[in-house]
């Protein structure tokens, strides 16, 4: 049957037997020992056994010597003593003086221990004799075989057939005391008694030396370790008595507490260490995702911008497209405009020649203002939508900051070329008027006529001009509108690879977040496990504060 | 805008019988009196530029020192009868606690001191908005001062806009 | 973008602009871009154009005026263009806007003033079009085909 063990906190096994079991009760009591008590149990059982052997044995030995001594010595007397009676029984036989009989067992009963003897002749009657009246009534042996002596409880019998030449003549019974045999007996027995006792006293005192050499520290060492379990590694070493096994114990004891308080002490500046480093680690780490955080934000609303700019952009990029068509349509129509101009001031050159008829000339004239009068509202409008241009383009610039101040100046540019169209083309309508008139003046071919038209020519000549400058204004709104295309185009392709680099950006962003959380985590983790380690460190006192 | 006492009164005699001081104006037809107390100063200008989503009474917002000051039409807010001013050359700015509005003038008349007895009861003819605003009216030179209570004044406005 | 309430005076680029009699303002940054007069919104096939198109003067209660230049935003919904009379100037300026004071604050109704510019002698309010656009969406004075006679 095995015991349950279970270690109820004071530092001993318990064994909890199972119910109903014989036996568990003592066996729980003498496991519940001390050791030198186990020891000194052990010991006295031993020395017990011990000494009960010797008692059995020694005693009894000295009471069978005693025994044969007796024996002997009782053979030995009653063999002088029926030899000396030979020749007296024979007198005795004759003269019935029992005289010399008597005198022999006198020197008989100078043993003290002699308490009857009778000398008996061969028929079986009494002789002589003293104190016989109880003496014993032992069948004799035969005349060759050893005396008789038989041990009673008090007394000792002998008897010895008293024999001539090999006849029985007579018995001598003799009693003796076996009272000092019993005195004597009994002292052996005391001194074996004493001896054992002493014996087992020492053995005991022995045992109990060594169990106490050996248990004290055991359980010195047992509660130094408890206390070490508990907590206090500020105990003193345990002394180290010699180099047996108790003290190899004490030593390597000594060594384990050594080597817990550095351990505790390294753990608790580690831990101390761990538990900064940590938390700057995390601070860091939030910190560091914090920014991350902003900057994805920021990152996520450049990106937006960017697009918001690219798209707009693009419009714009389209717009100046269109400006630019325009122009080229208006740089055509000028063209045409300037050809007719060339054959109105033909015509009215023809009109000062005579080869035509005024009204013909005055017909094709109106024509050929009309004409002009369409590409001065395309112009117009051309000039207005490029001043839209220019105002949406300086729109982008306030909005793309630094990166739209090329805008701003290009725009700038572009209102002031607008400007120009515009007071051009006021010019010429200013012009046309004026031309309407003197041709409207013109009615007949007579001399004021003539004269009418030459101013007329004139003024077609000033015409003339303000549709070169027109036409070179065009190429400047022509070549900027292109700028501007170009321009648009290139911040398409800047924007894009800003929108690209900030998409990268972006993800190595949410990379490093992510790699700051997983740290964080990791950081967490530790965190809670140097916590664990500080708790169990904690309980453990190294100086004695 | 701190209310600062800009206009001095010489005509203030302590320990006389009760009597208000008034600094009447003109605005047109009308003659309307604050006290002294909240007129900030006088100020020559004859725009206001109108500002969207206000009502018909606030003409608009002028720039006094750099500060932006609203310039209220009494005339129109108080849905007087007569004719609106031509003539409007000048605004009384004021000061109701922490806010300040201008309101506009013809004609400065001065402070006055009004006394208890000379105040008359408010006539039945006067629009509702006006009679909320009025406490108190006298004459003086002919004409009907009316007493505004600045404060009530802006009370209503506030209620009117509510229930635009 | 929707525009912010001035709390204190900041500087921003501002747009100049005329509806009628009043002369207004309006943020660079709140604004898409500007169009002409015959500008069509980039909208589905279902929706109407005239619901996209307003008229400021008669956003402001004004007669119909020659309206030039349109002002275009992106709202939740879609773009919506605000057709004003011109763009002063065409260009754009970089100005301090002081914040609206809190008693005329109370007499604007909606508020779409967010504050005010003094330019000269004159103050002029800075409009947010988009709170504009918040405060009359579905009641929108719609855009009157051109030949109508006034309201």
């Amino acid at each position: 049957m095995w015991c349950r063990v279970r270690d109820n906190g004071t530092g001993f096994f318990r064994c909890l037997g199972e119910q109903g079991h014989p036996g568990n009760g003592m066996r729980k009591l003498i496991g519940n020992l001390s050791v030198k008590w186990k020891m000194a149990l052990a010991t006295s059982l031993i020395l017990l056994l011990a000494v009960a052997a010797m008692l059995w044995y020694f005693p009894r030995h000295q009471r069978q010597a005693l025994e044969s001594g007796m024996k002997t010595k009782v053979t030995a007397v009653a063999k002088m003593i029926s030899w000396s009676l030979v020749t007296e029984m024979d007198a005795a036989a004759v003269s019935m003086d029992v005289k010399p009989i008597e005198e022999v067992i006198a020197s008989a009963k100078q043993d003290q221990d002699l308490i009857a003897i009778r000398v008996e002749d061969a028929n079986g009657s009494r002789l002589t004799g003293w104190n016989d009246e109880e003496i014993n009534r032992l069948e004799p042996s035969a005349v060759d075989k050893p005396t008789q002596v038989f041990f009673g409880k008090d007394t000792l019998g002998v008897v010895e057939s008293i024999a001539k030449d090999g006849k029985p003549i007579g018995l001598l019974r003799m009693d003796y005391s076996l009272a000092s045999f019993h005195e004597e007996d009994r002292a052996a027995w005391r001194f074996g008694f004493l001896f054992a006792l002493l014996i087992f006293a020492v053995g005991s005192l022995l045992a109990a030396l060594v169990g106490y050499r050996i248990v004290r520290p055991l359980a010195s060492m047992t509660s130094t370790i408890k206390r070490m379990a508990g907590g206090d590694l500020s105990q003193d070493p345990l002394p180290v008595a010699g180099h047996d096994e108790i003290g190899s114990l004490a030593l390597a004891f000594n060594e384990l507490l050594t080597q817990m308080r550095e351990l505790t002490s390294k753990f608790n500046i580690m831990s101390t260490t761990m538990d900064e480093r940590t938390s700057q680690i995390l601070s860091t780490a939030k910190q560091q995702e914090a920014g991350a955080a902003q900057q994805a934000a920021t990152v996520s609303e450049v990106t937006a911008t960017m697009e918001e700019l690219a798209a707009t952009a693009q419009q714009i990029a389209k717009n100046a497209e269109a400006v630019t068509r325009s122009a080229d349509d208006a740089a055509n129509a000028v063209e045409d405009g300037r050809d007719s101009l060339v054959t109105f001031v033909q015509s009215m050159a023809g009109i000062e020649s005579g080869n035509k008829t005024i009204n013909d000339n005055i017909v094709q004239l109106n024509r050929h203002v009309q004409q002009i009068r369409g590409i001065i509202d395309l112009i117009n409008d051309i000039a207005d939508r490029s001043d839209l241009l220019a105002l949406n383009a300086a729109l982008e610039g306030t909005k793309a900051g630094q990166a739209g101040k090329g805008f701003l100046l290009v725009a700038a540019e572009m209102r002031r070329l607008a400007e120009n169209v515009f007071s051009s083309t006021a010019e010429i309508k200013q012009l046309i008027a004026e031309v309407t008139e003197a041709t409207n003046a013109t009615v007949m071919a007579t001399e004021s006529g003539m004269k009418t038209t030459r101013e007329g020519a004139d003024r077609a000549g000033e015409a003339e001009k303000a549709f070169g400058r027109i036409i070179a204004t065009n190429e400047e709104t022509t070549r900027a509108s292109k700028q501007i295309s170009l321009a648009t185009q290139q911040q398409h392709t800047g924007t894009e690879q800003i929108v690209l680099a900030m998409g990268e950006v972006a993800e190595v962003s949410q990379k490093w977040v992510e790699g700051i959380r997983d740290t964080t985590r990791s950081v967490g983790e530790l965190s809670g496990i140097i916590s664990q380690v500080k708790a169990l460190v904690a309980k453990y006192r190294i100086s004695r504060t | 805008m701190m209310v600062d006492e800009q206009i001095d009164d010489t005509s203030k005699t302590p320990g006389t019988e009760p009597n208000r001081l008034y600094f009447v104006f003109r605005d047109g037809h009308e003659a309307y009196a604050v006290p002294p107390t909240s007129v900030v100063e006088v100020i020559t200008k004859t725009k206001a530029t109108p500002v969207p989503f206000t009502p018909d009474w606030l003409d608009g917002v002028i720039s006094v020192r750099g500060a932006i000051v609203p310039v209220l039409d009494l005339f129109r807010y108080f849905r007087l009868p007569s004719k609106i001013s031509t003539r409007r050359n000048r605004m009384i700015l004021v000061g109701v606690g922490p806010n300040a509005f201008a309101i506009w003038s013809d004609q400065i008349v001065g402070v006055e001191t009004v006394e208890e007895s000379r105040m008359e009861p408010p006539l039945s003819n006067l629009t509702d908005s006006l009679l909320k605003c009025l406490s108190g009216q006298f004459r003086t030179e002919g004409i009907m001062v009316y007493c505004i209570d600045l404060q009530k004044l802006l009370e209503e406005t506030r209620g009117q806009v509510k229930a635009l | 973008m929707a525009g912010e309430t001035v709390e204190k005076p900041r500087k921003s680029f501002l747009i100049l602009f005329r509806v009628g009699e009043y002369r207004l303002a309006v943020e660079a940054f709140s604004i898409q871009y500007i169009a002409g007069v015959n500008w069509t919104p980039q909208v589905g096939a279902e929706e109407e154009d005239h619901d996209r198109i307003v008229e400021m003067a008669a956003v402001l209660r004004l007669p119909p005026q020659e309206g030039k230049r349109t002002i275009v935003i992106d709202t939740p919904s879609g773009q919506r263009g605000f057709v004003v009379d011109s763009i002063s100037n065409e260009e754009i300026i970089l100005r301090f806007i002081e914040p609206v004071p809190p008693l005329l604050e109370g007499w604007i109704k909606p508020t779409a003033i967010t504050g005010f510019l003094v330019e000269q002698e004159a103050v002029i309010g800075v409009v947010d079009f988009h709170r504009v656009d918040q405060a009359y969406f579905g009641r929108m004075p719609s855009v009157r085909p051109k030949g109508e006679q006034a309201r």
